[in-house]
């Protein structure tokens, strides 16, 4: 540990050295000083920036009015009609459906490493799991249009004409990119960050009751079941809103496999639309009137679903980290 | 008679330029050879499509030009926009960086994407498959008056992917409305078999892509539509025609896809896919294509020759801004559109270099001139003899400050 | 509780035991099914990209002729490296400042603070972008790697923010108390104590915070633009990995193009997850005096 150079006969040397300990005091006002600049000037260049954004977007609220824009179902920049509905629903669909493909599959990995391997191979277990959010967006929407379309394609038009006849919303078309074909995408990139959080959750049961049931004669099942579960309950609320938090952002994988329509699909199978994808796609070359300012807009919304349910997560993190110190 | 021997003269004069390009090895840095004039260019180029083997380089130019590299200290240039003549203008940046020495980094992320680069000058030149509109020529007019150059054509195909078809369908105006705007669904569809007599069709579902980024092939494609089809009009433009036609429009059916390259793949990847993409991409990817109808009735298979009989027109306007849909000429491909480089006309106002400036004019100097020799060979139909002297003028016209910078 | 603590006073059951055995069989399932995916990109990568890789691909740039084979991706690698490094000499000073200042500032702002920054971590990456694009590049009149690299900086200052601050908060309470008492000022304990011994933590951040950079795509579509050419000049439009993926990967017209991007979304993975896994190992290989104790 390197302690600097001061040394024992320095401080005995202390009260002779007023002088250097107000120079050095100032250099602490000094550190404060360019660290509140510094943190100031970062966060003001960053709060500019969204409030830029707001401001450039005001137009098109107003024009069509916040909840008229929010509800709105046309998007048609060449008639100058903006509405951000068919975004919306699309990426509440397809985060809908990562969730519940990747939140059952991440409880599980999590559980398989706390409870159930020993920790020498739950560790790598944890890692190569973990390596999952190591590849880049753009690889996975590659990837996803170029492999797992094509292999999904058959098993997507079996359902939509069996299930699909009776349940208009698996039903067809299936030209492959679609919702569904995001959603899968997007369930792949957040298993790493839920299974992640999850699993710190479920390490920080309380021994103590673990023990418990286990003295009591219960199965690893029953751990599970009735202290793990119930204690790690809202740690795991915080996984999955972190979870679809992230899944709300994704932008390249998902705009190469979502088919880019922007309507309101009829079922799982359509194609659709996200938010971050139409901006991604139509940012470059907006140059009709108010089409910027729309797209623009739709980033608004996006932040602000971004940080609503970020928000939300970091918040029941917070409780449960709070709860789960008090428990031990 | 005379026609025969005036071809036989023509083949002859083509094979000898052919014959000089492939025996110079590489392109020469500095002047062009002085050759012998060549005839009208149109024959050059219809003759050069029955040869698609030979390479040219970039030395095959008939007439002597001299290339002005007075770039000074400024080795870079930027532009973006169309991915139509992308495969082209890569291809000029590799033979200019010998010829001069200066990287032209060209970035295809779409017409509307080149025009809104141009708009915002945040590159030094955009390109475009559509002349710029009226509004747009006024939202740039802070920075100036814009100088439109048509430097390439080519051709829109309507490219699908069905099995079991031994030669290529055929489709008119209406055939082609009703896919794109969704009221044909299937292939096997009576309009479609009216004008394929004789063809089994299959039961499969018509799944169409298209652009989902801001594209100038869009924008031929629509603009022919527009021309041929009342119903499209209605359908799309709800019956406004400059609401069908345009980079984009809104689609009633079908997946969106980015670039050329995206709609390629859309359509390989689907049973019954159809789209429309450039020439070039269906036939390096080998997808079949349909045979248009084209306003003088007969049916016109996409090539270099018919783009090219369709981008010779009696007269050009003298803004250079024309449409080369539904085309009056017999043997023209109807779907045909231009493509075109865009500058400021006082660089002053847009750039910060003057070395920058000559840079840009000297490159496009080169590129309607030196450049063309490459257009063949990737299926792009080259400058038209009576075009070429309004290109001449429109790059000349591109000053700095009032000054011209070509001398 | 108690109810349930009771009915486990059973005897295992077959149907209990058989349940727990269930719970494992799924859990096995679906870990392995985590791996598919892993394993599926991976080779889809290996098998398409890996046949282009050679030391001309990495010392080369793509050749203009698009249906050419050969060449490689040097100005993408470069392109990469130069707005990662430049995103890091901006975001790393600033981020461990802003560590600093949320550990010296309690209550109420540092709290403030901390929720803004972890607002920013969650900002998609392409609102970023549009951010960058509208303050820098329509500004300067041009796009530019320096725009690129400010877009990563932002993108990287929350993960480093949140990683120094994680390491500062563990240190060990000696060692936190101890300077204090031996009369050391606070930029003195920094300079001297807490920044060398959570160097190698800061270290992680940082490298985590690269690896994610040099992934991202979209900040880079609208500030950095793309360029065919090497180069070494951040004031004109830069190439970078992520960007020649995209650009290129689906061009079946030009299976040389292809090709070349498919090596070059291998050579990316490989160095995210090299980035990753170095991270990795140094927070296990930690000093003794500063490990913290997980």
């Amino acid at each position: 540990m390197t302690a600097g150079k001061l040394s024992p006969s320095a401080i005995q040397d202390a009260p002779r050295r007023s002088m250097v300990r107000r120079r050095l005091r100032e250099g602490d006002l000094l550190l404060r000083l360019v660290a509140l600049v510094v943190t100031a000037g970062a966060l003001a260049v960053i709060a500019l920036m969204m409030f830029d954004s707001v401001r450039t977007a005001w137009p098109v609220f107003q024009n069509f009015g916040i909840i008229g824009f929010l509800t709105g179902q046309e998007w048609a920049p060449a008639f100058t009609v903006y509405g951000a509905w068919p975004f919306l629903y699309g990426t509440v669909l397809t985060g809908a459906i990562a969730l519940i493909i990747a939140v059952p599959i991440s409880v599980l990995i999590a559980l398989m490493v706390t409870e159930i391997l020993p920790p020498r191979i739950g560790q790598p277990v944890a890692i190569v799991v973990d390596l999952l959010a190591a590849v880049p967006s753009v690889v996975w929407g590659l990837w996803g249009l170029l492999v797992l379309v094509p292999v999904i394609r058959p098993f997507e038009r079996d359902v939509a004409h069996s299930l699909g006849q009776v349940i208009p919303f698996l039903g067809p078309p299936t030209p492959g990119p679609s919702y569904f074909a995001a959603g899968l995408i997007i369930a792949m990139m957040i298993i790493p960050i839920v299974a992640a959080v999850t699993r710190e959750v479920f390490a920080s049961t309380p021994r103590l009751q673990r023990e418990a049931v286990l003295a009591l004669g219960g199965t690893r099942w029953d751990v599970v079941r009735s202290v793990v579960l119930p204690i790690g309950r809202t740690g795991l609320v915080a996984a999955i809103l972190l979870g679809l938090g992230r899944a709300i952002g994704e932008t390249i994988a998902v705009t190469m496999v979502v088919g880019n329509n922007p309507l309101v699909g009829g079922s799982i199978f359509s194609p659709g639309y996200t938010l971050a994808s139409v901006i991604a796609n139509e940012f470059n070359e907006a140059t009709e009137p108010l089409h910027p300012e729309a797209l623009i807009a739709l980033g608004v919304v996006l932040l602000g679903l971004a940080i609503v349910v970020n928000g939300a997560g970091l918040i029941v993190r917070r409780r449960f980290e709070r709860s789960a110190g008090r428990g031990r | 008679m005379i026609n025969g021997t005036r071809r036989l003269g023509g083949l002859a004069l083509a094979a000898m330029m052919f014959a000089a390009a492939c025996s110079s090895a590489g392109a020469s840095p500095t002047l062009a050879p002085t050759a012998t004039p060549a005839p009208a260019t149109p024959t050059a180029a219809m003759v050069a499509s029955a040869m698609p083997s030979v390479a040219p380089s970039a030395t095959a130019n008939p007439v002597a030009y001299t290339y002005r590299c007075s770039h000074g200290d400024n080795k870079t240039l930027s532009g973006a926009g169309a991915t139509f003549p992308y495969p082209l203008y890569t291809k000029w940046a590799a033979d200019y960086l010998v010829q001069c020495g200066v990287q032209v980094n060209y970035q295809s992320l779409g017409s509307g994407a080149g025009v809104k680069a141009f708009t915002a000058n945040t590159v030094d030149f955009g390109a475009s498959d559509a002349f710029l509109l009226d509004s747009e020529i006024a939202a740039v007019a802070t920075n100036g008056t814009p100088v439109e150059i048509p430097v390439a054509f080519g051709a829109d195909v309507v490219a699908y992917n069905l099995k079991g078809l031994s030669a290529p369908l055929k489709m008119n105006g209406d055939i082609i409305a009703g896919i794109f705007d969704g009221k044909i669904t299937k292939w096997n569809d009576p309009a479609i078999a009216a004008a394929n007599p004789g063809v089994t069709l299959p039961s499969t579902d018509v799944s169409v892509v298209h652009r989902s980024d801001g594209s100038g092939t869009t924008s031929i494609f629509t603009t022919y539509l527009t021309d041929v089809s009342t119903d499209w009009v209605n359908t799309v433009g709800k019956g406004d025609k400059t609401k069908s036609a345009g980079k984009t429009v809104t689609w009633p059916v079908g997946l969106g896809a980015s670039g050329n390259e995206g709609v390629t793949q859309g359509i390989n990847q689907t049973d019954g896919g159809v789209g429309y993409i450039e020439l070039q991409y269906a036939l390096a990817n080998k997808i079949p294509f349909a045979d248009v109808q084209n306003s003088s009735g007969a049916w016109i298979t996409p090539s270099l020759a018919s783009v090219t009989a369709a981008a010779n027109l009696a007269t050009y306007p003298a803004d250079l801004r024309f449409n080369l849909a539904n085309t009056p000429a017999a043997a023209g491909y109807p779907i045909s559109g231009s493509t075109w480089l865009l500058a400021y006309q006082d660089l002053s106002k847009v750039m910060k270099s003057k070395d920058r400036a000559n840079a840009l004019v000297d490159y496009l100097w080169w590129a309607i001139h030196a450049g063309q020799a490459e257009n063949p060979t990737l299926q792009y139909a080259s400058i038209p003899a009576t075009l070429l002297p309004l290109d001449e003028a429109a790059v000349k016209s591109i000053t700095w400050g009032g000054t011209p910078l070509l001398p | 509780m108690a109810v349930e603590y009771l009915a486990l006073l059973k005897p295992t059951s077959r149907a209990r035991r058989f349940q727990a055995n269930l719970i494992v069989f799924l859990a096995a399932v679906a870990t392995l099914l985590a791996f598919v995916p892993l394993a599926a990109v991976a080779g889809y990568l290996v098998s398409q990209g890996a046949g282009v890789i050679n030391l001309d691909f990495f010392t080369q740039d793509p050749p203009g002729d698009l249906s050419a084979t050969g060449g490689g991706i040097r100005n993408a690698i470069a392109g990469t490296f130069e707005m990662a490094g430049l995103a890091t000499v901006i975001a790393a000073p600033i981020g461990i400042l802003i560590a600093i200042f949320n550990a010296e500032v309690g209550g109420r702002i540092g709290a403030a603070v901390r929720f803004f920054i972890d607002v920013l971590a969650a900002l998609p990456s392409i609102v970023v972008g549009i951010f960058v694009y509208t303050l820098v590049v329509v500004a300067q009149g041009h796009f530019s790697g320096f725009a690129g690299s400010l877009a990563l900086a932002i993108i990287m200052l929350p993960v480093i923010v949140i990683s120094t601050e994680e390491m500062f908060r563990l240190l060990p309470r000696p060692i936190r108390e101890g300077t204090r008492a031996l009369g050391l000022t606070r930029w003195r304990t920094y300079l001297s104590v807490f920044i060398p011994t959570a160097l190698s933590g800061i270290f992680t951040g940082l490298l985590l915070a690269i690896s994610r950079a040099v992934g991202e795509t979209a900040p880079l579509i609208f500030t950095s633009l793309g360029n065919n050419f090497f180069s070494t000049d951040m004031s004109e439009p830069m190439q970078a990995l992520p960007l020649l993926i995209y650009r290129n990967a689906l061009n079946s017209a030009y299976p040389a193009a292809r090709d070349r991007a498919m090596g070059a979304a291998l050579t990316l993975v490989a160095i995210v997850l090299l980035f990753n896994l170095l991270g990795r190992w140094l927070v296990a290989s930690r000093r003794p005096g500063g490990r913290a104790g997980r």
